[in-house]
Parts: C-alpha cells; sequence; structure tokens
C-alpha cells in the first residue's frame, strides 16, 4: 500500500511537471503574479536580494513541483507567507514565471515577422551591418554596446513596479521577441534600456568623453568608454553631462528588407543566457 | 621636453598595460606596485609593498575616503576576501550570505561600474559561508564558490564566461565539499581546492583550463591505495574520508614551476584511532609541478594530528640568507604554533621554533619530524596552542627591507581536547571529539578577559634566519587579521576589536589607529590611482580605504 502510494505520488509529480499550460491559462499565472507576488518581488520579480524569479533558477528548488510548494508553503523564518493557492493556480503561476527564463519554450502564437536565413543573417551582422563593432556575442565583439549573446531570449520586464495594480506583462512569444529586435533594428532609439544608454561629458578643457553609463551619484559618473576602459569621471570637472542619441544607426536604409529579415532570422537563434 | 616625453611614455605604457593582465604581468607584479594583482600581492605572498607614499612620518595623517558595505552576512561569516586593482579598478567579492556578489568598482572613489551575482546551492560549511577573493588573469576574472563551481567573468562588464560544477570523490554527498579559497591562476591554468576537512571529504587540488574550464589534473592530497603515501592510512578505508582539505591561496615560483598548497587536518579531526599512521598529506605543505601537478616534495607539520592543526596558512616564498649564503626559501608560522623555514626547492627542513607556547610536540628528530609529547585521550587533555592554533589562516607578511617576518599571532591559548567514537555518515560533521575554547570562534561585541588570563592577540616580528622575536604588538582581543607591509617601513594589521592599525615595522612601536567598529578578518592592500596611495582592509560589513590627507 505504502509502494503504490509513492507510486501514485510520483505519477503524480511527473503528471504536474509535464503539465503544458495554454497561452491563456500562462497569462492568467501572470495575473495572479501580479495581485499577489509583485508586492514583494516587484514585476520584474528581482526585488528581493538573491531572489530572481524569471531567471529560472531558485535556491531552494530544483524543479517546478518545488517551487510550487515553496509557493504554497512559504519560507519559515523568512517573509515568504504560504499562499492558498489550487494546484492548477500555483502550475500556470509557475509557468508564467518560467515563460521569461532562458531555455524557455515560448508560444509562436501572434503576428510573426517574415524571417529569412539564418546563415545569411549571421554574415551580415559579422560584415555588411557590422554590429560586433559595438555589440558581442560569446566572446566576439565590443563590450560597449548591449550584448547580443542571448538576443533570441525572452526579456524580463522593464519596469520595476512594485504593487499589486496594474497588467501584467505578458508571457513573451516568438513573435514578441522578434518584433522587439526588428525595433531595436529599425528604430533604435526608440525603447533604451536605462542600463544601455550612452551618455557624452564635455570636461573643462573641452575635451569630450562618450560612453555606457555605468553608474552615477551626486558627484561622479561611472562609464565604459569607447575603448572598453571603466572610467569615473568627476562633476565638478565636467561642463556638460547628460545622454546622447544612440550611437547605433538605424537599419531602415542601410540594409534591405530582405537583409532585415536575414538578421532577425539569426539574431533570434542567439540564445546563450548573459548572466 | 624630457618631462613631457617622460609623461607621455608614461601614459602610453599605462595604456598599454591596462588592456590585459597577462600571466607575465602577474609574475612581475612588483614591478607595478601601484596595481594589486593577486592575494598577496605577487605570487610570492608575501604582502610587501614598494609605494612609498604613506610613511612612518605621515601615516597619521590618514583619512577615510570610501567604505563598500556588504548587505548581509549571517553570523558566522566574515568579510575575508582581499581585493584586486587593476590600473584603478578594483574587484572584490562579497561573502555568499546568501548571495555572492562580484563588484569592478573605482578604486580612487569606491563607486561601483558592475555587479555580478551568484546564489550558490546549499553547502555545509563549518565557519561560515566565507571567500578568500578573486584571481585575474587576461580580461577575466575566477570565483570558486562553496557549491563548487569555478566561475569565470568577463572583466570588463562582470559578464559570465563559464560556470562550471567541480566533481568531488564520492565519499559523501556533494554539499560536503566547498571552496571558499582563492584560485590560483599559473599560465592558462586555473587551480583550486575544496574545503570541508570537517565533514569527512577527501581532499584534493585540481586545475582548469582557463579559456574553457575542462579538468588539466587532479593531485588526491589522500592517496587512495597504490599512491605513494596511502600506507600512513591504517584502518579500514580510513583514506576515504581523511580530509586534507584546501582553504588559503597558494604561491607559486616560477623558476621552479612549483605552486605550494597548505594542507588541512585529517579527518575524524580529534579521534586519530580510525587512522593509525602519519596520515599524508594531511596539516602539510605540498609542492605540485604546475604543469602536470605531480608532487615533487611535501613537509608534513603535524603528522598523525588530532588537535585540528589544519597547515591552512600562506606560505610565504623568500630568498634570504641562510648560514652565510643566498637560499631560496619558505616561511611558514603554522597553527600548530611552530615557525618553520623550509628549502623550497627540496623541501629540506631548516629551522623548527615555537612562536607562542607549544606543549604537544618536544622536539624534532634528526629529519625534522616533531616528536610527539601528547596524546588525545577519552577524558581530555589540555593542550597548547588550542584549536585555533597560534595562527591560522590570516596571512602573515615578510619585508626585505627590515628582513623580518610579520605574523598575526594567539597567545596563551590553549583548549581541552576530547575524543569520542565516531561513525562516518554522509553530510554528516565528522569530528570525533571535541575541544573548549575559552573565547569564542567568531567576534562578539563584548571582551573581557584580560592579558594575564591568557587568550590575547598579537602582531609578532620574527627573524626567519633563527625563529627570534625581534618586537611584539599586543592587542587584548585575538586576532584574525592579516598584515600587510611596506618599503617605508610599516606594518598594517587589525583585530577583533574593530582597530586597524599601523606599526613601526622595524620595531612595532604603534604610529596610527582608528576604530572600525567591527572585526577585521582580512588582510589589508595598498596601492595607487593617479599618483595618490591608498591602503584598503575589510573589517565587519565593510571595506574600508584610507589615504592621505589633501
Amino acid at each position: 500500500m505504502k509502494r503504490l502510494l509513492v507510486l501514485l505520488f510520483l505519477l503524480s509529480n511527473t503528471l504536474f511537471a509535464q503539465h503544458a499550460y495554454t497561452p491563456d491559462e500562462i497569462a492568467e499565472g501572470g495575473r495572479l503574479f501580479q495581485s499577489n507576488c509583485t508586492g514583494c518581488h516587484g514585476t520584474a520579480g528581482d526585488l528581493v536580494p538573491g531572489v530572481a524569479l524569471m531567471s529560472g533558477k531558485f535556491r531552494r528548488a530544483t524543479n517546478d513541483n518545488e517551487v510550487a510548494g515553496i509557493i504554497r508553503k512559504g519560507v519559515p523564518g523568512t517573509a515568504m507567507q504560504a499562499f492558498n493557492f489550487t494546484e492548477q493556480q500555483t502550475g500556470i503561476l509557475v509557468a508564467y514565471l518560467k515563460s521569461f527564463a532562458p531555455g524557455a519554450v515560448v508560444a509562436s502564437s501572434g503576428n510573426l515577422p517574415a524571417l529569412g536565413d539564418v546563415t545569411r543573417g549571421k554574415q551580415i551582422m559579422e560584415a555588411k551591418a557590422n554590429c560586433l563593432s559595438c555589440h558581442r556575442v560569446g566572446q566576439n565583439g565590443s563590450r560597449t554596446g548591449p550584448d547580443l549573446t542571448g538576443a533570441g531570449l525572452p526579456r524580463p520586464p522593464a519596469a520595476r513596479f512594485v504593487g499589486f495594480v496594474g497588467t501584467p506583462p505578458p508571457p513573451p512569444t516568438t513573435a514578441t521577441i522578434v518584433a522587439q529586435l526588428q525595433k531595436d533594428l529599425l528604430d533604435p532609439d526608440a525603447e533604451i534600456s536605462p542600463n544601455n544608454r550612452t551618455f557624452r561629458a564635455v570636461h573643462r578643457d573641452g575635451t569630450v568623453t562618450t560612453g555606457r553609463l555605468l553608474n552615477l551619484d551626486q558627484f561622479t559618473f561611472q562609464l565604459m568608454d569607447s575603448k572598453e576602459r571603466l572610467l569615473t569621471l568627476q562633476r565638478g570637472d565636467l561642463r556638460e553631462f547628460g545622454p546622447m542619441k544612440s550611437p547605433m544607426p538605424s537599419y531602415r536604409d542601410k540594409l534591405t528588407q530582405q537583409e532585415i529579415s536575414d538578421l532577425l532570422a539569426y539574431l533570434v537563434t542567439l540564445k546563450g543566457e548573459v548572466r | 621636453m624630457k618631462l613631457r616625453l617622460a609623461l607621455f611614455l608614461m601614459l602610453l605604457a599605462v595604456t598599454l598595460t591596462a588592456q590585459q593582465v597577462s600571466f607575465e604581468r602577474v609574475l612581475n607584479a612588483s614591478k607595478e606596485p601601484h596595481n594589486w594583482l593577486t592575494y598577496g600581492g605577487t605570487l610570492s605572498n608575501q604582502r610587501y609593498s614598494l609605494l612609498n607614499q604613506i610613511t612612518a612620518d605621515n601615516v597619521k595623517n590618514l583619512e577615510l575616503q570610501w567604505v563598500l558595505q556588504v548587505r548581509s552576512m549571517d553570523g558566522s561569516t566574515k568579510f575575508e576576501a582581499t581585493p584586486l586593482v587593476v590600473d584603478g579598478v578594483m574587484y572584490t567579492v562579497k561573502p555568499p550570505s546568501p548571495s555572492y556578489e562580484v563588484v569592478a568598482l573605482d578604486a580612487a572613489s569606491g563607486r561601483i561600474y558592475w555587479t555580478y551575482s551568484y546564489t550558490p546551492a546549499e553547502s555545509k560549511v563549518c565557519c561560515g559561508r566565507n571567500n578568500k577573493g578573486l584571481a585575474i588573469q587576461g580580461d577575466r576574472l575566477y570565483l570558486a564558490t562553496i557549491d563548487t563551481h569555478l566561475i569565470s567573468l568577463d572583466a570588463k562588464t562582470g559578464r559570465e564566461i563559464f560556470n562550471i560544477k567541480v566533481e568531488s570523490p564520492n565519499t559523501g554527498i556533494p554539499s560536503d565539499y566547498s571552496f571558499t579559497v582563492t584560485p590560483m591562476i599559473v599560465r592558462d591554468k586555473v587551480i583550486v581546492g575544496p574545503a570541508g576537512g570537517e565533514y569527512g571529504i577527501r581532499g584534493y587540488v585540481a586545475a582548469f583550463d582557463a579559456t574553457t574550464g575542462a579538468e588539466r589534473w587532479r593531485f588526491h592530497v589522500i592517496p587512495e591505495p597504490g599512491e605513494p603515501g596511502n600506507e600512513t592510512w591504517g584502518g579500514k578505508d580510513s583514506w576515504r574520508n581523511g580530509g586534507g582539505s584546501i582553504w588559503t591561496p597558494a604561491s607559486y615560483d616560477p623558476e621552479l614551476n612549483l605552486v605550494y598548497w597548505g594542507t588541512g587536518n585529517p579527518g575524524p579531526d580529534w579521534n586519530g584511532d580510525p587512522r593509525p599512521g602519519d596520515n599524508l598529506y594531511s596539516c602539510s605543505v605540498i609542492a605540485l609541478d604546475a604543469d602536470t601537478g605531480k608532487l615533487k616534495w611535501h613537509y608534513q607539520f603535524s603528522p598523525h594530528d588530532e588537535f585540528d592543526y589544519d597547515s591552512t596558512q600562506v606560505p610565504v616564498l623568500a630568498d634570504i640568507e641562510w648560514q652565510g649564503k643566498p637560499r631560496k626559501v619558505m616561511l611558514f608560522a603554522n597553527r600548530n604554533g611552530l615557525f618553520y623555514v623550509l628549502d623550497r626547492a627540496t623541501g629540506e627542513f631548516l629551522l623548527g621554533k615555537p612562536f607562542v607556547k607549544v606543549t604537544w610536540m618536544s622536539g624534532f628528530d634528526a629529519k625534522g619530524k616533531p616528536i610527539r609529547a601528547v596524546q588525545s585521550s577519552t577524558t581530555g587533555i589540555r593542550v597548547y596552542p588550542g584549536n585555533q592554533g597560534g595562527t591560522n589562516w590570516y596571512n602573515p607578511a615578510f619585508n626585505p627591507r627590515t628582513g623580518l617576518f610579520y605574523v598575526p599571532t594567539w597567545e596563551e591559548t590553549s583548549s581541552v581536547f576530547t575524543k569520542r567514537e565516531q561513525e562516518y555518515k554522509p553530510g554528516v560533521n565528522y569530528a570525533g571529539g571535541g575541544f573548549t575554547a575559552d573565547v569564542g570562534l567568531t567576534s562578539t561585541n563584548t571582551y573581557t578577559r584580560t592579558e594575564e588570563e591568557g587568550y590575547y592577540g598579537a602582531v609578532k616580528a620574527l627573524d626567519p634566519r633563527t625563529g627570534d622575536t625581534k618586537w611584539i604588538f599586543k592587542m587584548a582581543q585575538v586576532t584574525d587579521s592579516g598584515i600587510l607591509t611596506t618599503t617605508t617601513n610599516l606594518v598594517f594589521a587589525g583585530g577583533r576589536e574593530g582597530y586597524f592599525y599601523a606599526l613601526d615595522a622595524r620595531d612595532g612601536r604603534l604610529l596610527w589607529k582608528t576604530m572600525l567598529g567591527g572585526q577585521v578578518a582580512n588582510g589589508p592592500i595598498t596601492y595607487a590611482v593617479n599618483g595618490r596611495q591608498y591602503v584598503s582592509i575589510a573589517a565587519g560589513n565593510g571595506l574600508f580605504t584610507f589615504a592621505l590627507r589633501q
């Protein structure tokens, strides 16, 4: 009898772990996340030190069942309380979190732009478009621009909103990932993460330093300059300092429609995890 | 004109060298004293600096410049990491409590360029979730973690390049093994070893390809049947859980191509009955060929140890005059209370002399093996030094200018050791007894033991040619602080009380002190940015950096 119970338990775990949820169910998981979790974890799930809910990695759990167990039982001795969710609710909540993780199998629903040839796209990236003069893929290219090693991965929600109002960010799909990359290529200034902004500093003697802004405080700025040097500038030494237009050109007129499709086809294959 | 040309060439040199930290640069680290490229400043681990702006005359004008705060630490975890400084950028790592945070920051202002975070899997650690610091080569940093991962990071961005799980012998459960050590880099290899001597591990030193993380060689600190040294493990399969952990940084001699590691206690700690014999290579220093991992020589400081006298101190390499002739030696102040001088080419025993009160041995035989004076018992026996030793993992320093070797010491300390039978069980503390600790193993807010009652800390200056004490600087509390010395005759050190001191390296005179409000549990460093010299020390939850008042 005990063996039968163990077998049933294992079977139920297996079924639970392999449950595939529909996009609508996962979106409902997002609403549960929004109304129960973001008060402490924030909308990007990374506000509690040492916990990154959308990274797909958990310190106290190695699989979905264990994550579900933490949600339902809480973590004694910490601020993580127990939530009275059904198995279905816990499952879709976990599925929502996992939809942002590297390696997530994202749904391909939505209006997917036409994708071209991956091999040609790689050649365009390295030659005609010269992307590696600013960007890095794996161990190749420059560090001055955003790292593209994981360009094809779901992006975690940009907003770090804390609270229980608003609409949860939708689970990413292949279509949303491609659309985001297309937007980056055609209109690079439209949406730049605060971590990727280029700043321009004019020193008192008129010399100019530009670079990606890494950090700032009341008295100093920290940059990576175009030679990949880590620099600290004193505000008092500067005549001007502020953001500038993205140094990345729009590829709307630099590449043909076909070349853009090829490039997108290649970019969406880049799924190396960037930590 | 000449000045301008010189300035231009200097700037050019700085720009050119700012790109990569080659192994050649690390080998010649003493030629760029504005940087701090390894745990001990150089691969000889002398922790001696040629910077000369801060002197015995002006050290009283040191002033706090900035502080880096660790977000949180649990009770037994200490901020032990020695930072690295490369061309104005400092790299350090906060202990995993719960997550590691590797930071790159402006060494002049303390402002952060990037942060990398890693949350390790659960791991058993005897004495805090500690980490001794990072290593750098090329444009990569290396971190060894308590869940036995070896991680390589891009030093410019903090991006992870590889993160591999290092497999350990199947003597227990994986979490019995942990890395707390600073990796040692020799050319294309990153070398690490595990802590876990209280959990029945079988220690090893392993080298990994610095580019890919692939394992290149492995040396078993506890030899298996068929390997030399296994005959020193009597009893049934005692070698399988023989300990011999690695948890302090190594030293390297480029001419001999030897890497030197101190090894930890045998398991179980306090009961030697299940492991009759000397228990090689526990409580030893081992000299390994850096290319192959083959053992060139060893010296065992505490054969068949029953008092937890890990030999996990930092070996200091020095070229000194020995009995009228220049000699390449290793200076080793051991937890067992004795100071040793060894020939580092051959391992020949040259000198062994107590630097604190010692009762566990009565002298040496003709070959330099200690003569054991006391045995562990089931009813308890008092032994000097105590379980925490006459010194421990905190680094000593050697000043070629004064010719003195500076050691953080615990004076007049003893423990009553009691052994008991214990069967090895994976995941369970495998210590075989216990000991009395007259002071806590970590700092507390109050301390009421006076010097007359024993248990106090000190910085001791030893003459390496004789082992004689030249001077002593006493502290009311014991100390877990490493030591820095400079060409301007300074010694910097701290203690559990939270003071950070500058002493005259020639006579131990107190020149300056400041209260940092937390236990000092790492070694000070010094570096320069834009011609200004800085001194950094961690205490409590903070890393404090000083420079002369401007």
